[in-house]
């Protein structure tokens, strides 16, 4: 593997370590959000957690923008 | 059950808290490898005992494998999930011995949470025999219990025999004998999915009693903030232990019955009815007679946790193991506090002579002491002169041995006339008194008995 290859598999590595993050955080964000509404938490604390799920999409987005 | 999360990132360790904490559990959160190590030395210290982490791989300072190597060799294992956004760390995990280590794919959900949590039993017993004989010489049957006597024998087989049922089991057995490292085995022996979860009905107050089995919804009663997940649901498809089961309340046992024959449970201030599934081994240190005489356990429910009794043996009933479990106690602290300590011909012939009333527990103390108590030119361990017990003497002086079967009249006149004598410091008519013969008698029997001839001024 040449400097270029290894920067280029570096980066997307890098990357993909980005994407599963962020939909991670969605995954997590939402779930929590359905186990709150489920046993009645506060409304607050579910649109919290709902906000946080939107970031997520949102920093994907913008991921995918910079592709 | 106690989670501590370890992940760099704060807001998969909020996220993953309120999870865990919704899911009834109590939760502890590290950010880094240095801050997970001080939770692990207040677990080791038993200021407070993790049951499981949740752990990453790559921390600021350090790698979460770090903390794994600090986990060997600990009495009291927690059991740990390796948390990673990689398949790859699937292979990883086949290829580690430790079976009390899982892993965890993100993004996380729910059930993928729950089923973490329930980490199988070992899936190579034959491993994990190996791996244990190969520590200290001594045959551990399904992977915890000692013994070589034909008793242990016999309670392997009904182990054996009953792990390839779903029978709800009744272990009866004196205090210090084992029972919950028994029950632990018929777990074992199960081969079942789910985990064996233990809880001691003898330390549950009336009003936790309930939540403790069944669990409780949010708003159930004041302080319940939360919803909890009881017992019964948390061993499902496994293996739930009811120590000191004859102590519960007996208001309690009809909704235990009704649990345990309708196999659901409905959690406090709830109204879904919850499918249970599992195997339920229950223990007590009453005998028989007392279940029946003192009315501890209704009968119906009696019928439904003993389906299969097994009786745990006391140690008295096999001598023939003290010494293997005296060898094993001892080679358990020597590798603890990397000693070389030693046990002679002499001492381990006290310890097979003693009457252990406290039983296996009172010998692994026995041992303990003996070894803190250490000659240290010679580098073997001090017995006392003395084993007994406050709980001993009680004991002895309650279950004299010379009342068992298979002794003659003889020998338990000659030793109720000793007994007697040494309590009233050798005064021979207050002890003719007391054993309703008279004077001329009892010095007839003194000089009948050799054994006796520390009385006889006469001669």
């Amino acid at each position: 593997m040449n400097d270029t290859q290894y920067i280029s598999t570096h980066e997307l590595k890098n990357t993909l370590h980005g994407f599963r993050n962020a939909l991670n955080r969605v995954s997590m964000q939402a779930e929590l959000a359905k186990m709150m509404l489920n046993q009645d938490m506060p409304v607050e604390k579910v649109i919290e957690a709902i906000d946080k799920a939107i970031a997520g999409c949102q920093e994907c987005s913008e991921q995918l923008n910079n592709l | 059950m106690k989670i501590l999360v370890v992940d760099d990132d704060t807001e998969f360790c909020d996220a993953a808290s309120m999870m865990l904490e919704l899911l009834g559990h109590e939760v502890m959160t590290a950010n880094s490898l240095k801050q997970a190590t001080a939770h692990m030395d207040e677990h080791k210290s038993n200021t407070c005992l993790i049951d499981h982490i949740l752990l990453d791989f790559m921390l600021p300072d350090g790698s979460g494998l770090h903390l794994l190597d600090t986990l060997q060799g600990l009495s009291r294992k927690p059991r740990v999930t390796l948390v990673t956004g990689h398949p790859s760390v699937k292979q990883m995990v086949l290829n580690l011995t430790d079976d009390n280590v899982n892993y965890m794919l993100k993004p996380i959900t729910k059930d993928g949470l729950q089923a973490a949590l329930l980490i199988p039993k070992p899936s190579h017993p034959q491993k994990m025999r190996k791996a244990s004989s190969s520590k200290s010489e001594v045959k551990r049957y399904f992977g915890c219990l000692v013994g070589e006597s034909k008793v242990m024998h016999e309670l392997y087989r009904m182990i054996e025999r009953v792990g390839e049922t779903s029978a709800n089991v009744l272990l009866m057995g004196e205090s210090g004998a084992g029972k919950e490292v028994v029950a632990n085995a018929i777990h074992y022996a199960a081969k079942t999915a789910g985990q064996f979860v233990a809880t001691n009905c003898g330390a549950l107050t009336n009003d936790l009693i309930s939540s403790e089995l069944f669990g409780h919804e949010k708003g159930a009663f004041t302080g319940a903030v939360s919803a909890k997940v009881g017992v019964f649901e948390q061993a499902k498809e496994g293996t739930l232990f009811l120590d000191e089961v004859t102590e519960m309340p007996i208001e309690h046992q009809p909704t235990l019955l009704r649990a345990l024959e309708t196999n659901s449970i409905v959690r406090v201030g709830g109204v879904k009815q919850i499918p249970i599934n599992c195997r339920v081994v229950s223990a007590t240190n009453r005998t028989e007679a007392e279940l029946a005489e003192k009315q501890v356990l209704r009968e119906d429910i009696y019928f439904r946790l003993a389906v299969f009794p097994i009786k745990v043996p006391a140690l008295r009933e096999r001598k023939d193991d003290i010494e293997l479990l005296a060898r094993l106690f001892l080679s358990q602290l020597n590798e603890q506090n990397g000693t070389q300590r030693l046990i002679n011909d002499q001492q381990l012939e006290r310890l097979v002579q003693y009457d252990w009333p406290g039983n296996v527990r009172e010998l692994k103390h026995a041992i303990h002491r003996a070894f803190i108590m250490v000659d240290p030119a010679s580098q073997l361990i001090t017995l006392p002169d003395d084993f007994s017990s406050p709980f001993s003497k009680k004991s002895t002086s309650s279950t004299n041995h010379v009342m068992a079967a298979g002794y003659t009249i003889e020998s338990v006149e000659k030793e109720l006339i000793l007994v007697t004598l040494k309590e009233l410091k050798g005064d021979k008519p207050q002890a003719a008194k007391m054993l309703g013969i008279s004077l001329k008698t009892l010095y007839n029997r003194i000089n009948k008995y050799s054994d006796l001839s520390e009385f006889n001024d006469v001669s």
